[in-house]
């Protein structure tokens, strides 16, 4: 190799260069022509997979408005190129009945995407729908798979201190469940708690938002 | 992330998530160096160096190339600037302290290619690690690969005075190995898993 | 290692197509290319999905270099083909997320990972960068194939065991018990190992068969 190298004069120099510069040059073009062509394709079908678990977390929407933060942290409605952070659903005669929030967290394996339905009073969960996980196969997949456990979000009260303060929400082994608790699932513990971060972590962070902005993104007309 | 976060991560990428056991990354390698310890637990150490190389490299090309907004160039880039910075980073060594190249030095270009660096690079960028986060699950994985690796040793360094039938000698052997070995470490599910 | 080399430098397309399916098999034989494809070998369908995916970058990158053999330079010709194979490999992930986005899922950080497969690596550095367009054309899909035979049997064993399914539908009789063990990482190995040391068993049969006759 050394010697080759120092054989080579500075023409074949150059023509290493330019085959080197040539060949990236065209993979270059050749992916982000793929991409361009590619991209409208899974952002439709992203955004469906999104809307549909939407609408299952928000009881009584029929159609929903798309939401993604701007630069200032506030939610602007969607354009066809960004990324769906929030859903707010309507029902049939255009009254808001909801909110559904799009959150990520690292699982047992890899990364969870789930979306959880928030009730206009923004008091109480009114679902929760994990869109993609790669979570062990008959173990942490009764995250998607345990009807009775998805069903439980649908009827979890967020936990407020006195003043009026978001706490998280805790995951309890227990037959009669409190506010602000969810059930856990012998064996799939790992799993069950990474979904109770994922959720809080989205309360957190959307939470304040909304207590601001919803009525303004509902429109002034609560369900 | 706080303290206590990051050292879940850590245990859960050394443990949980081994990169060898939980992910079959780096197989090649441990099939077929994991002959003898030293060069076992020296190959471990060359890999974590990489990664933590590596790691820095992807989440500085992540910033470009959100800034200019082409991620889809992500994958092309990490191969290239990975492969490059080794490169540098071996050069470096080799100056400054020649003993550290002679224990690490023969190893680092052998492993430039090898699934478990770049699986670091891709990994951190799907869960959207930060530069520290990054780091800390880079070094996890490295250890965990070098405890993987330095344990395969060990059992075969006894194995070479087994009589082991001769179809499986060989491949299926150490596979079979891995097989126990990567069910011994599903015991550690839950440690660092609730990070 | 490299009297093999030599001998099948010498051999025509057919023979390499032969050559990859059974007797040079990349996985039972070689033990080639297994780290990004492993993981993903708990269903029959990831992995059809990964070795589809793995053979074309393959077919695709050998006939894309050996075409361009006497254009690359020999002394950067390890980062032309690293760059050649990982466009190839971001197309296909590309295009899996477009017409396939639920396996996309699936498959994750893996299929990006195609890109260090020591198998495409080795069948490029070995064929594709000395052989005229068609053996090299023939010697990758040869390869594919035979990867894709070992991986679909792996994963549909897996899949038999671990769910009692078979490409997503049921199979097994219903009071069929799933081995869990299957699903597990370490279930991976196992059968691997199963697969090799019954690929060994096979072949000397053949080949004692082979002499007597």
């Amino acid at each position: 190799m050394t010697d080759e190298t120092k054989l080579t004069g500075l023409g074949s120099v150059l023509r290493i260069q330019a085959v080197l510069v040539a060949i990236a040059l065209v993979a270059g073009l050749a992916i982000a022509t793929v991409h361009e062509w590619t991209r409208p394709m899974v952002m439709a079908q992203r955004g469906g997979q999104l809307g549909e678990a939407a609408l299952s977390v928000m009881p009584g929407a029929e159609h929903y408005r798309i939401y993604t933060r701007d630069a200032d942290g506030i939610p602007r409605l969607s354009g066809d190129d960004d990324r769906p952070e929030l859903f707010i659903g309507f029902d049939a005669r255009g009254r808001a009945v909801g909110a559904a929030i799009v959150a990520s967290g690292m699982g047992y394996a890899d990364t969870i995407e789930l979306v959880f339905g928030l009730h206009p009073e923004l008091d109480r969960l009114t679902g929760m729908r994990v869109v993609a996980a790669r979570e062990t196969p008959g173990i942490g997949t009764v995250i998607t798979d345990d009807a009775g456990w998805v069903e439980s979000f649908t009827r979890i009260q967020l936990p407020f201190d006195g003043q009026g303060q978001l706490q998280e929400l805790r995951v309890r082994d227990n037959a009669r469940l409190e506010a602000g608790e969810v059930d856990a699932i012998t064996g799939a513990t790992v799993s069950v708690f990474a979904v109770t971060r994922i959720i809080n972590r989205g309360l957190a962070e959307w939470l304040p938002i909304l207590r601001e902005e919803f009525d303004q993104l509902a429109g002034g007309r609560r369900g | 992330m706080n303290e206590t976060e990051l050292w879940a991560l850590f245990l859960n990428a050394t443990l949980v998530n081994n990169f060898v056991l939980a992910y079959f990354l780096g197989i090649c390698p441990f099939l077929g160096v994991s002959g003898q310890l030293q060069s076992a637990g020296r190959m471990g150490l060359a890999v974590t160096f990489v990664m933590l190389v590596a790691s820095i490299c992807a989440y500085a090309i992540n910033r470009v190339l959100g800034l200019i907004g082409a991620e889809y160039l992500a994958l092309i880039s990490y191969i290239v600037v990975i492969a490059s910075a080794v490169q540098l980073v071996e050069m470096f060594v080799r100056k400054t302290s020649p003993a550290l190249f002679k224990a690490l030095g023969i190893f680092l270009p052998l492993i430039t290619t090898n699934c478990a660096i770049l699986a670091v690079a891709l990994f951190q960028t799907r869960r959207d690690y930060g530069l520290v986060e990054g780091l800390v699950f880079a070094f996890g994985a490295g250890m965990g690969f070098t405890l993987a690796l330095v344990l395969m040793a060990g059992i075969r360094e006894r194995l070479r005075l087994v009589d082991v039938p001769d179809p499986v000698r060989g491949v299926a052997v150490t596979l079979v190995l891995a097989g126990i070995l990567s069910l011994a470490f599903t015991g550690f599910a839950g440690i660092g898993g609730s990070a | 290692m490299a009297d093999t080399m030599l001998a099948s430098e010498r051999e025509s397309g057919p023979e390499r197509l032969r050559a990859g399916l059974w007797r040079e098999n990349p996985i039972l034989v070689q033990a080639l290319g297994m780290c990004p494809v492993l993981a993903v070998s708990n269903t029959a369908i990831n992995a059809l999905t990964m070795s589809l995916a793995t053979a074309s970058v393959l077919l695709a990158s050998a006939i894309v270099i050996s075409s361009l053999r006497r254009i690359i330079p020999p002394q950067v010709r390890l980062a032309c083909f690293v760059l050649i194979i990982a466009t190839f490999v971001t197309l296909t992930d590309l295009l899996i997320e477009a017409f396939a986005l639920e396996l996309h899922r699936a498959l994750g950080a893996f299929l990006s990972l195609i890109v260090v497969n020591c198998m495409i690596l080795s069948r490029i550095e070995i064929m594709a960068s000395r052989q005229p367009v068609s053996v090299a054309a023939l010697d990758a899909l040869g390869m594919g194939a035979g990867f894709a035979i070992g991986l679909v049997t792996l994963g549909s064993l897996r899949e038999l065991l671990g769910f009692g399914t078979l490409f997503g539908s049921r199979v097994m009789p219903d009071n069929f018990e799933p081995w869990q063990v299957m699903q597990l990482p370490g279930g991976g190995f196992f059968t691997l190992a199963a697969l090799v040391i019954g690929f060994t068993l096979l072949d000397r049969r053949m080949r004692r068969r082979e002499v007597s006759a």
